[in-house]
Order: structure tokens, then C-alpha cells, then sequence
């Protein structure tokens, strides 16, 4: 099942993306189709793969293993918004400051509030171990 | 002779043993391999000359190599890929109590089977390069389908997902201006998407934080928390014992070495194939399985030679022959070099420069692996739920020393989310990482072939050598569905 709507998916992308080739502006000097052509193809690969693929699962039928990830998935969508929230802070407050904070987060989020000096000791010691040896070492500058 | 004293200079020298330690320890770490350690790590090397980046890098890699197997042995649980068959005998070594010497033969199998493809490479590399000279666009293109479409098929085995990983790739290295026409394509109007997408961005997110996102599922389940064995008396072994390894080591090295070079095949192949050989030869099949200590010596040796192996097309022809090879190819464009035949003429200190750090870097990877291999796994003792916090942070960090973007940190968090999908359906991601880092060149050389010939697609047709690379492309495609086919037939009758 899980392969069957992976492979819709597929071949729906790959049509909408031929499209999207198509619509790709033309060249000004040369062939004009001379960017186009490559994508083109590329987009009717991915339709074909998809078509493939979904040819093939529906030839098999294999029982399914339903997995729980329900758990899981909420803690992976909780680490993507603090990647989100991390990327959005960089360079209003600063790379010291939103790195602790995010290494923080992180680290309560699966290590546990009960651990807070470890937490808050390890993102210290590394946001300042890293700006040091960017700063320092190698010479970026960091926000 | 020359190479030897690029090695020697100090800070050279320096890197190169950090490398392999760094290489080691993340090596070590479950899920972490050479691809993602040297990915993270390649922003430190931003800053170095080039060859002691490669150096560098090179050294990360077979660091990796050696440390992939420690907890493959100790914990039965593979660094990476190509450490899955250190598992088969090496854990039952350490539930036998003779971890000592399943440590010591995989560090001595691994130095060995490194030594001697080191050697085979310095033989093959300049012939390899005069062959290469011949080559122009439509030869290019030819042998970059091979490499694409063998990486693809090879992988793990499904065609289909193989390809598809492909064509993302190949997708991702279509954003931006392109080169010969300036239009702008796929850039959904954004200024910083015209230069393109960094593939170490594409990297770090697929292998470092899809990496992250896939453990998250794991720690709340207490997979990885088992007890590792800390102390350790004298990692050594038996006359014996060495006498009962040599053999398959020398066997199991030239396999290695040659797959290594193809294209696509990786160190998961090389190792798992001399495997089997042994098994196959072996007087006393039954014993593999249940610790025998053959059982770990081809493979280390064979994925040592491999990885080895995979760095000669690299720097000679350009094309990496392994996802791992792919970015350090990457990190040499990045320099502005031209990895290809001209590389060892035009840069010799890159070149030789490389060549000896095998030779050394070897030798230094073996060395701290024999005395320090007790030491070292107590890294394997630190909680993932620290762990990948500290990774996570690493990755994003590491994208920003690239562009000093943050549109990249956007990027970054698209392809681990991405890394992450590809792992859940077992879409491969080794076709991706070597797709986005030789696309660009990959539709360059098929124009480039057609503005020669003036739109005449007989072009790719009219060179010895590029038919048959085509040949061969085909073939690995269609290959590994007909031995599908054929094992059903067999299988029903």
C-alpha cells in the first residue's frame, strides 16, 4: 500500500514537473530549446518511473506490517519547527545565542527537563566551543 | 617520492592524523559512516590549502573504515553499509570473549587490505589517466550514464527506487542559472537559488540530519542501549590466528579493490562478496556465522581495498565511484579543480599528495586502532538522546560555513525531511548524492557532444569507447531484473 501511493506520487511529480520544463523560458541566444531539453526528458523519466513503479505494486500483494509511527512522527515534527524556529532567529538574535537555545530545546526535548544543568552545561560548552573555533580558528564570521 | 614529502609537512601531517581520528570516531557511531563524517566535516576544511583538505578528507574516510567495524563487532550493530558483513562473525567473536582479536584482525585485515590496493593505485593511476586524455564529451557523457545507471541498479538491489533517486538528483542540480544560455531554471524567482544548490547542502541533509530525523524513532524504543564491554586485555593475535587470516585477507583484497573502481558497487558489495567467496572456499563451511575468524578478515580487508579502489576514478577520470568518492569530488570543485587526467600533471602535490596519505594514513588509522581501539569505544557509550542534539547543531552549523547563507538552513531542513522519506520508503540515497554532484557536468558534456556534432546524435555512437560504456549501461540496468527473473524461475521449478 505504502508503495502504491509512493508511486502515484511519483508519477504525478513527474508529470508536473515535464510541465513545468516546458514552461521553462526559452533561450535567448542558440536553440532556443537548448536548457529545455534536459528537464524534459528528465520530467518523462520520473513519469515513467512512477508508472513502473505503480505497475509493480499493484502486480504484488504483500501484507502489510502496519508500523505505529504516530509517537514518533510528533517528536520528528517538534525537531523540524525548532530547525524552522532555529533558521528564522539566526541572524536576528545571533549565532550564540540562538544556537543555545536551540541545543537547549533539543536537548530537553529528548533528554529530559529532569537533566537541565547537563543540558544547559553541553550547549554552552559547545555553542562557544564551535564560535570559538569559527571565530578564531578559521576565521567566519558568524552573526 | 614526492607525494611522501607533501605528507610530511607538518600542518599536512597534523590533519591527517585528526582526520583519521575524527574518521574513527564517527566511523564508529551507529549510522554514521564515512559519507555523512566526511560531509560534516568538510566545512573545517574550507579553510586549508588544497591538498591538505584532501588530505584531510581522505583520511576521514578510511578513519571511518576502520572505526565502521568496531561496532559492528562489539555491539552488532554496523557503523555503516559496508560493515554489515563485520557483523556476521565478528559479534559472535565477542559472545565467544575473543572481542581482543576480532578487534586486532579487523585493524590488521583493514591495514593490509589497504597497503596493498594503496599500491595497486599508484600502478594504475597514471595509465588510467593517459586512457582518459582520449576522452571527449560524448565519451564523458557515456561514462557518466554508466556511473549513474550502475550506481543506480547496484544499490540495494531495486531498480526502480535506484533510478528514481537518480532523477532527483539529476533534479536538484538543474536549479539555477544555466551555464551555457544564463536563463534561470527552477529558481521559483529567488536570487540565491541562481547559483545553484549546493550539493554539500544536499549531502549533509540527506545523510546527516535525514540521518537524525530516522534515529529520533529509534531512542525512545531503548534499541541502542545495550552494555558495551569496556575493558580490554592485550588486542592481539595468534600466530595461528594470523596464519588461518592471510590467505582470505589476500583474497579478499583484489576483490575489493575492483569493484571498488566500477562504478556504482560499493564498500556493502566488496565486503559482502568476500564474504561468500570465503564461505565458499572454506574447508569448514559451518563454522561461518559462529565466529570464525576468517569471516571477519575478508570483509574488513575487502572494504578497506574498496574504498581505496573508489578514489582512483575520482582523481583520474573525475567520476567518483562511490557516494563517499562523489563528495570528495565535490569538495574539489569546490577548490576550482578539475579532478580528470590533467590533475596529476598540472597539481602533483594533490595528486601524490593523496596517493602517500594512503600510504600513511593507513598505517596511522591501524596504529591507533590496535592500542587505542579499547579507549575508543567508549565513545560508543555516549547516549544518542546527547548525541544527536549535538550532530543536529552540527549540520546546520556546517551549512552555514558554506555560503554563510540562510536560505540554506531552509535547503537543509527540505533535504533531511527528504533524507528521511527516502529511508522510510528505502529509496537508496547513494545515486542522489553522486546524480547532484556530477549533473551539472552530466547534461554540460550531452550538449557540449551535440553542439559538436551539430544535433547528430550518432555522435555518442561513433566512438569505440563510448559504445561500449553505453553498452555496459544498459546492461547494469538490465542485468539485475533478469537474474530477478531467472532466480523465480528457478525458485518455482
Amino acid at each position: 500500500m505504502k508503495d502504491r501511493y509512493l508511486s502515484a506520487a511519483v508519477l504525478g511529480f513527474g508529470i508536473i514537473y515535464t510541465i513545468a520544463a516546458w514552461n521553462l523560458p526559452r533561450a535567448p541566444v542558440g536553440n532556443p530549446l537548448g536548457p529545455v531539453y534536459f528537464p524534459l526528458v528528465l520530467g518523462l523519466f520520473i513519469a515513467l518511473i512512477g508508472f513502473l513503479m505503480l505497475l509493480q505494486s499493484l502486480k504484488a500483494h504483500h501484507e502489510e506490517h502496519a508500523a505505529k509511527s504516530g509517537r514518533y512522527a510528533i517528536r520528528i515534527l517538534t525537531v523540524l519547527a525548532f530547525c524552522v524556529a532555529y533558521a528564522l532567529m539566526f541572524n536576528r538574535i545571533g549565532f550564540l545565542f540562538s544556537s543555545f537555545v536551540f541545543l537547549s530545546a533539543l536537548l530537553i526535548l529528548l533528554n529530559g527537563f529532569k537533566k537541565w544543568l547537563m543540558n544547559f552545561s553541553i550547549s554552552i560548552l559547545y555553542t562557544v566551543g564551535i564560535w570559538y573555533l569559527f571565530e578564531k580558528v578559521f576565521l567566519i564570521n558568524l552573526p | 617520492m614526492y607525494g611522501f614529502k607533501v605528507v610530511f609537512i607538518p600542518s599536512n601531517f597534523l590533519w591527517l592524523t585528526l582526520g583519521c581520528f575524527l574518521g574513527t570516531v564517527i566511523g564508529m557511531l551507529p549510522g554514521l559512516g564515512p559519507a555523512t563524517g566526511i560531509a560534516l566535516l568538510l566545512p573545517l576544511t574550507f579553510v586549508m590549502k588544497p591538498e591538505t583538505a584532501l588530505i584531510t578528507m581522505c583520511a576521514i574516510f578510511y578513519g571511518a573504515m576502520f572505526g565502521g567495524s568496531r561496532s559492528s563487532i562489539l555491539l552488532n550493530i554496523p557503523g555503516d553499509g559496508s560493515a554489515v558483513a563485520s557483523c556476521f562473525d565478528g559479534y559472535p567473536m565477542t559472545l565467544k570473549g575473543e572481542a581482543e582479536v576480532a578487534l586486532a584482525i579487523s585493524a590488521i585485515a583493514s591495514f593490509i587490505g589497504g597497503l596493498i590496493s594503496s599500491i595497486a593505485f599508484v600502478l594504475l593511476a597514471l595509465p588510467l589517466a593517459k586512457i582518459a586524455l582520449m576522452f571527449g564529451p560524448p565519451e564523458y557523457f557515456a561514462l557518466m550514464v554508466l556511473a549513474l545507471t550502475a550506481t543506480a541498479s547496484m544499490s540495494e538491489g531495486k531498480v526502480l527506487k535506484g533510478l528514481l533517486s537518480m532523477a532527483l538528483g539529476l533534479m536538484v542540480s538543474m536549479v539555477g542559472l544555466d551555464p551555457q544560455s544564463g536563463v534561470s531554471r527552477f529558481t521559483f524567482g529567488n536570487l540565491e537559488l541562481q547559483g545553484g544548490i549546493d550539493f554539500v547542502v544536499v549531502i549533509i541533509g540527506i545523510y546527516g540530519l535525514g540521518e537524525v530525523f530516522k534515529n529520533l524513532e529509534k531512542i525512545g524504543r531503548g534499541e541502542m542501549l545495550q552494555p558495551i564491554k569496556k575493558k580490554f586485555g592485550k588486542i592481539w593475535i595468534t600466530k595461528e590466528q594470523w596464519k588461518r587470516s592471510l590467505v582470505p585477507m589476500l583474497r579478499a583484497t583484489p576483490i575489493g579493490f575492483l569493484i571498488g573502481i566500477l562504478p556504482g558497487a560499493g564498500g556493502t558489495i566488496a565486503a559482502l562478496m568476500s564474504y561468500n567467496v570465503e564461505k565458499r572456499l572454506s574447508k569448514e563451511p559451518e563454522r561461518f556465522g559462529k565466529g570464525a575468524i576468517e569471516g571477519l578478515a575478508a570483509p574488513e580487508a575487502a572494504n578497506n581495498a574498496c574504498s581505496i579502489g573508489a578514489i582512483l576514478p575520482t582523481l583520474t577520470l573525475g567520476i567518483p565511484g562511490s557516494g563517499t568518492a562523489a563528495i570528495m569530488l565535490g569538495a574539489l570543485m569546490i577548490y576550482g579543480l578539475q579532478p580528470g587526467p590533467l590533475l596529476f600533471e598540472f597539481y602533483p602535490e594533490i595528486g601524490w599528495g593523496v596517493v602517500a596519505s594512503l600510504f600513511v594514513g593507513n598505517f596511522i588509522a591501524a596504529v591507533m586502532n590496535l592500542p587505542l581501539a579499547g579507549l575508543l569505544v567508549r565513545i560508543l557509550a555516549i547516549p544518542p538522546k546527547i548525541l544527536y542534539p549535538l550532530i543536529t547543531a552540527l549540520c546546520f552549523i556546517g551549512v552555514y560555513a558554506i555560503n554563510l547563507s540562510v536560505v540554506d538552513f531552509y535547503l537543509l531542513i527540505l533535504f533531511g525531511l527528504l533524507g528521511y522519506a527516502m529511508r522510510k520508503f528505502e529509496i537508496p540515497t547513494a545515486p542522489m548524492i553522486l546524480a547532484s554532484v556530477v549533473g551539472r557536468k552530466f547534461e554540460q558534456s550531452f550538449r557540449q557532444s551535440l553542439m559538436i556534432s551539430g544535433g547528430d546524435f550518432s555522435i555518442f555512437f561513433k566512438s569505440a569507447i563510448s559504445v561500449t560504456l553505453l553498452i555496459l549501461a544498459v546492461l547494469s540496468l538490465v542485468y539485475p531484473t533478469v537474474s530477478a527473473a531467472l532466480k523465480k524461475k528457478r525458485h518455482a521449478v
